[in-house]
């Protein structure tokens, strides 16, 4: 058997990758220096590994990294390309190392002491048969109990990082399937467009001065940090769970766990909602 | 059991597997100074195709459209293996794995934004794949300089896990401005024929090369079995090896035993003549008590093909163990790393029926072979 423990995706240009790893309480002081896919694909593995408990430097011989691309480096390519010539000729080592691709799986690897296989494949296009056939060539080495996998693409198309964690359970077939994959994708992305719809619906009924990515997802709505919201607009969130969901939140202590944050609010939406 | 069926070796020395052997055999090798080739501006040692003898041999065969010299070298390398396999390529029994670094990088240089539909390796895979009528996916890795070793492993799960009776290995990167250039900003080059594993090693040779080995799961082939691989990243730097060579020790434990150990005819090392990988892997072979065991290091007769090398020194070695020799590693006369291996300037006799085989790369990525000598028929 094999389980997805967690999962986690990235839509983000250079800017809003850097914004996110300032946004993760993240002390990574690499992480500048990476290329644009190995910064995608950390803070993918940042979340993830974090979600299962795994984001630590304690030697992890049992985990595996497999990923999987379109254009391997071209990105990286391109730019090194500029730096031998035709108008200057200064090859630069440190764009160099980023143009073999399986680099970010190093990057990774070194942040989180994963000391299990590491694999880079290219598929033209994102491919979750694939991709869970590329992990149960993984698990095929009798040594690795996890596989960190994922998609990380920074050239075409807007999703730049799919990554989820496979734990094997036991020792019988192992059972992941394309659909296994897809079905948490799809959860997921439910999740992130009802948190952004969420978040709409605040910004509007409360007139506030700012866009929907400047909420963060765990940020607390309350208090003296955060968004910090009052009592008034408590009742105005009120009226929202009620209009847009049809959800009637009466006893104030259990409203004040369910408003906490987007995240919080979504998921209680998502279970409880009736409209 | 998964084996060998069919290989071929093509690099700047010649084409086929015997004819690159014999020629290696006699004490051959492609690796030249150049100057002012792909315009890179200073000199560089290595052993390149002639782009044009791609093309003569590649003839009129029809259908090419625009493929590129690397795919047209992928053709004629497989075609060959394919041809002594006995196989039937456009079978979907059969699957293509493509291990390349770089593919058609050259292109670049006249499509600087990137825009040219044959850039992405996928595309190179496909048309391989698609010129012997195979209808599956073919699976393309990217692991820097041990996606030759790791295309095989790849291949043998394949087979054992999805049902495939063969699989095509190509492995295949050629030489261009970009790459040579890296290399250098680097400073990882070498002036001269490089050394492995010698006090006065000054770095590597690039080269160009394509192979492929058809391995498959009917019969037992030529013989010589993929008995065991294994890959381990030692989560040390992205360029550089670990000085502990905690990764390349765990991937060679994972697939050795003493009684397998006591069988190796050698040990066919990465031994890129740089002072890091090369100090690396004597760390290696000392910790798995190997460091006695005939060792040899073809990268000063073939340069380092990258994502052919794998696939390159194999299919080598695999003739070695079946002629029962132990290649001398060319360049070599003092060791100059931590632990002296059993390396030789000459020819020697092989005794065992297996040899490991070890590579390293960046991404802190490295990867191990085993193969074995089995009952023919």
């Amino acid at each position: 058997m094999a389980r997805i423990v967690s999962y986690h995706s990235i839509v983000a240009d250079d800017g809003g990758l850097t914004a996110l790893y300032r946004s993760m309480d993240v002390n990574y002081p690499k992480f500048f220096k990476m290329d644009r896919m190995s910064k995608a694909g950390f803070l993918g593995a940042e979340t993830v590994l974090g979600e299962a408990g795994l984001r630590n430097e304690e030697p992890k011989e049992d985990l595996s990294i497999v990923l999987v691309n379109s254009t391997s480096s071209t990105v990286d390519d391109i730019e090194f390309q500029k730096s031998i010539g035709p108008q200057e000729y200064f090859p630069s080592p440190s764009l160099f190392v980023y143009t073999l691709s399986n680099v970010v799986c190093g990057e990774i690897a070194i942040r989180n002491r994963i000391l299990g296989e590491t694999s880079f494949y290219v598929k033209e296009a994102f491919d979750a048969a694939f991709l869970a056939r590329a992990v149960r060539w993984a698990f095929a080495d009798p040594a690795i109990k996890k596989v960190l996998c994922g998609w990380t693409e920074c050239l075409t198309g807007d999703r730049v990082c799919h990554m989820m964690l496979v734990e094997r359970e036991g020792t019988g077939d192992l059972d992941l399937t394309a659909e296994t994959i897809e079905k948490t994708i799809k959860s997921h992305t439910q999740m992130e467009e009802l948190k952004q719809e969420i978040k709409k619906q605040i910004i509007e009924s409360l007139n506030l001065d700012m866009a929907p990515e400047d909420i963060a997802n765990n940020e607390p709505l309350f208090g003296d940090t955060g968004l910090g919201l009052d009592s008034v607009d408590a009742l105005e969130l009120i009226v929202i769970m009620e209009k847009f969901y049809g959800i009637k939140l009466t006893d104030p202590s259990q409203s004040k766990g369910i408003l906490q944050s987007i995240d919080t609010m979504s998921e209680y939406v998502a279970t409880h909602r009736t409209k | 059991m998964v084996t060998i069926a069919g290989h071929n070796v093509y690099t700047g020395l010649g084409f086929g597997s015997s004819a690159v052997y014999s020629l290696v055999r006699a004490g051959a090798s492609g690796l030249t100074p150049h100057e002012g080739t792909f315009g890179v501006p200073d000199p560089f040692v290595a052993s390149l195709f002639d782009r044009d003898g791609i093309d003569r041999r590649f003839g009129d065969r029809k259908g090419a459209g625009d493929m590129t010299p690397l795919e047209k070298a992928m053709v004629l390398s497989a075609e060959n293996a394919i041809g002594m396999a006995g196989i039937d390529a456009s079978s979907e029994d059969t699957l293509f794995v493509i291990s390349t670094t770089k593919g058609n990088v050259e292109l670049l240089e006249e499509s600087p934004d990137g825009d040219d539909p044959r850039l992405p390796l996928w595309h190179s895979a496909r048309l391989v794949a698609a010129w012997f009528g195979n209808s599956n996916e073919p699976i393309c890795v990217t692991n820097a300089c041990t996606s030759g070793i790791c295309a095989q492993i790849v291949a043998k799960r394949a087979i054992e896990l999805d049902g495939y009776s063969n699989a095509v290995v190509i492995g295949a990167d050629l030489l261009s401005k970009f790459i040579v250039s890296g290399f250098q900003s680097l400073k990882a080059l070498s002036p001269e024929r490089c050394r492995p594993f010698d006090k006065d090693r000054t770095g590597l040779n690039l080269s160009e090369g394509v192979a492929t080995i058809v391995l498959t799961s009917k019969g037992t082939g030529t013989g010589i079995e993929l008995e065991d691989g294994c890959i381990r990243n030692d989560a040390n730097h992205i360029s550089a090896p670990s000085r502990t060579a905690a990764g390349q020790t765990a991937a060679i434990e994972a697939i050795m035993d003493a009684e397998k150990a006591a069988d190796l005819a050698f040990v066919n090392l990465h031994g890129t003549a740089t002072s890091y990988n090369d100090s690396m892997e004597s760390v290696a072979l000392h910790r798995c008590g190997l460091d006695g065991v005939p060792a040899v290091s073809y990268k000063s007769v073939f340069g380092h093909t990258l994502g052919a090398a794998g696939v390159v020194e194999t299919v080598i070695s695999c003739l070695a163990l079946e002629e029962g020799v132990v290649f001398p590693t060319a360049g070599y006369k003092e060791s100059g790393v931590p632990y002296p291996l059993n390396l030789s300037e000459d020819f020697r006799p092989a005794a065992g029926g297996r040899f490991l085989k070890i590579m390293s790369g960046f991404g802190g990525i490295n990867a191990a072979i085993l193969y074995r000598r089995v009952a023919n028929g």
